[in-house]
């Protein structure tokens, strides 16, 4: 049987920039025998689908995306170096002198171009470099890189997942695919019991972009509630107190106007009697995360947001703890177990 | 061709007061299509009959301009911006208000090594407040008077942005045969301030597939920011802008269709601005999204310029993309 880990770590292996998620076959494979039906959708979400015991069960949607920061080719010069922009989420900062992947006819390995400190003079080395002075080298002359990539072909961060100290682990895309790997293992743990719901599982798309895959599943689907699983800022040495939540603390309960009453209640309450580690997460305005389209779709879903502190976040090396991850997944367990939480006359 | 952009560019159609042009687009159309109808919004909607999927080509109408915010105590008009307006590309351009009235976009401080929007101001040489607010109403808009000419293969004007859309819309209307899809020819309305007639167009009609005539950058020219797309590249591919990352299947279709047809086209990355594509993609369950672009040098400037082969890829693809 998988473990968490091994969901996560097969899931961070796959490039899956915004808007390029049906180059995914992993998170499909993993879900499908876990759901009664399984399906892509025509903006590349990837739906699961498990039916009620009851007839007339209400229907509920659990969604992580499953999409990823991402550069994309604009330009492959006559040094066979590749020019890139900004597809989803990347600073400039993080950058210089990592690897990448480039998707181009097939996955090709590359680096961004830097210069070493010799050869800087002291003002360069104080300024970082913008985006668009930047090359990727993947080692082929123009001719040959023209045969394998094209302008418009996605990039992302190549990078494998290891394990820390203290049940960590550092990777790639564990924004979101840590939400993705919670919402498979709790799946797992429910996949001999009866559901009191029907259950929508969406690993939806386009969510670093403008959250497209979440608004158009929320629609297609109508749900009577939802509940989004996300990341969410971890703290460390540099963070902002109240805008980040210690690794290990357990699993954050967002509170937020645009998020419903009763269903974050719902979920704080199922998380102290169950003896699940939390904390509760304020939002002032809109929470950054798909919850904010959801909640808006057709005449409005009532949503919940249960997120994972994160180090790093949009980075090669982000940081969680799975313990986090494991209360994350009896969280949603306990939820899909009572019913959800909107209990209509 | 340069006429018939000339007379678009000539009717003014500032966002959010798209009367004018929608009236001349709509005299222009009529015997091509079923059906044509003005929506809540102000979007004009063209229909034309046909079996199969439904596919709206969306080319936005409004232009960035002036609004009128109020009068000082000499006489001289004050403005808000309507749209991205940049008052580097358009101090020292005259105006015309929607009722006629003429001035010159003029900014005031000579200190400053930019101009800013502040500082600028609209000179109807009027002699005194009395005589400003006789000729002008507060909330009128005022849009950029310019000229329309060739120059060897290029066109010149001040509202290609998206005029020159418009033309390859209207085009493609009278030159399509036999549309094999169920097609809304939606000419927009406040696309400058928010892509916001598409968002209310789209919501109507549900299209399966929605594809934004407009056009792009090309930073061809010395100093530009390089882009993908150039002047005289062929008509423009979108892969994704800052409002949408267009459908894979829309982008293969339109490029398997230009090579077997032999239309020019170039792959369009842009790194800033969006099309109406943006708003439609989000709607409902969703919609299947590309765009077809015109590059321009210097846009939303007096002297936009576009090369009239690209403008003939634009039309020659979207007609064999509704025949197909």
């Amino acid at each position: 049987m998988k473990t968490l880990q091994n969901f996560l770590f097969e899931l961070c292996g796959e490039q899956l920039p915004s808007g390029f998620e049906r180059m995914s076959t992993g998170a499909k494979e993993l879900l499908a025998p876990l759901v009664d039906e399984c399906y892509t959708d025509r903006s590349g979400n990837i739906v699961g689908y498990r039916r009620a015991a009851l007839a007339n069960a209400k229907k509920v949607m659990v969604e992580a995306h499953l999409d990823e920061i991402g550069l994309m080719v604009t330009k492959i010069d006559d040094n066979g170096f590749l020019h890139f922009t900004n597809l989803a989420g990347f600073s400039p900062e993080i950058l210089p002198a990592t690897s990448v992947t480039v998707r181009g006819v097939r996955p090709l390995p590359g680096v961004v171009a830097t210069l070493p400190p010799h050869l800087l003079s002291p003002e360069e080395q104080k300024k970082p470099l913008p985006m668009d002075k930047m090359v990727i080298d993947i080692g082929y002359s123009a001719a040959r890189a023209r045969e394998l990539v094209r302008v418009g072909d996605p990039i992302v961060l190549r990078q494998s997942c290891a394990d820390l100290l203290n049940h960590r682990v550092c990777g790639k895309a564990l924004d979101n695919r840590a939400g993705v790997a919670v919402i498979l293992n709790a799946l797992n743990d429910l996949v001999k019991m009866p559901l009191p719901v029907n259950l929508y599982v969406v690993f939806s798309a386009g969510e670093e972009f403008n959250g497209f895959g979440a608004r158009h599943a929320a629609w297609e689907i109508a749900p009577d509630e939802a509940l989004v699983i996300d990341v969410t800022h971890g703290a460390s040495a540099q963070t902002p107190k109240n805008k980040a939540f210690p690794l290990g603390g357990g699993v954050m309960i967002g509170v937020a106007p645009v998020l419903n009453g009763e269903v974050t209640a719902c979920l704080l309450d199922l998380a102290a009697r169950n003896q699940i580690p939390y904390g509760r997460e304020a939002m002032s305005g809109r929470t950054g995360t798909n919850s904010d389209g959801i909640a808006v779709s057709r005449a409005g879903v009532p949503v919940g947001l249960a997120s994972i502190p994160l180090r790093y976040m949009h980075s090669g090396c982000e940081v969680v703890d799975l313990a986090d991850m494991q209360a994350c997944s009896r969280l949603i367990g306990r939820y899909v177990m009572q019913g959800g939480a909107v209990h209509y006359e | 061709m340069i006429d018939a952009i000339r007379e678009l560019a000539g009717v003014s159609g500032v966002s959010g007061n798209e009367r004018n042009i929608s009236e001349y687009i709509k005299g222009q159309i009529l015997p091509y299509v079923d059906k044509v109808y003005e929506d809540s919004l102000g979007n004009l909607v063209a229909v034309r009959r046909g079996e199969g999927s439904r596919v709206m080509l969306m080319a936005h109408m409004d232009q960035i301009g002036l609004v009128a915010s109020f009068v000082d105590d000499k006489g001289f008009v004050r403005v808000a911006p309507v749209g991205h307006v940049d008052p580097k590309t358009t101090v020292g351009r005259p105006v015309v208000f929607e009722n006629g009235e003429t001035g010159v976009f003029i900014c005031g401080s000579k200190e400053k090594k930019e101009p800013e929007l502040k500082d600028c101001y609209v000179d109807i040489g009027a002699a005194d407040r009395a005589e400003a607010l006789r000729r002008v109403e507060i909330g009128q808009t005022a849009s950029f008077l310019s000229n329309t000419f060739e120059t060897g293969r290029k066109i010149v004007s001040g509202a290609l942005d998206n005029r020159a859309g418009c033309y390859c819309l209207m085009e493609t209307l009278r030159r399509v045969k036999n549309n094999s899809c169920e097609l809304y020819a939606v000419f927009t309305v406040q696309e400058e301030v928010g892509l916001r007639g598409a968002k209310v167009s789209g919501f109507e009609i549900a299209p399966d597939v929605a594809i934004a005539v407009d056009v792009t950058l090309s930073g061809d020219h010395p100093d530009a920011r390089e882009t993908t797309a150039v002047l005289g590249g062929g008509a423009a591919v979108k892969i994704c802008d800052r409002s949408a990352i267009c459908s894979r299947g829309i982008i293969e279709d339109l490029e398997n269709l230009a090579a077997r047809r032999g239309i020019p086209v170039q792959r369009d990355v842009l790194a800033s601005g969006g099309t109406d594509i943006g708003s439609v993609q989000l709607l409902g369950k969703g919609v299947q999204v590309g765009g077809v672009s015109i590059p321009v040098r210097y846009c939303h400037s007096a002297v936009e310029m576009a090369d009239k082969n690209d403008i003939e890829a634009v039309i020659g693809l979207l007609t064999a993309y509704l025949e197909k």
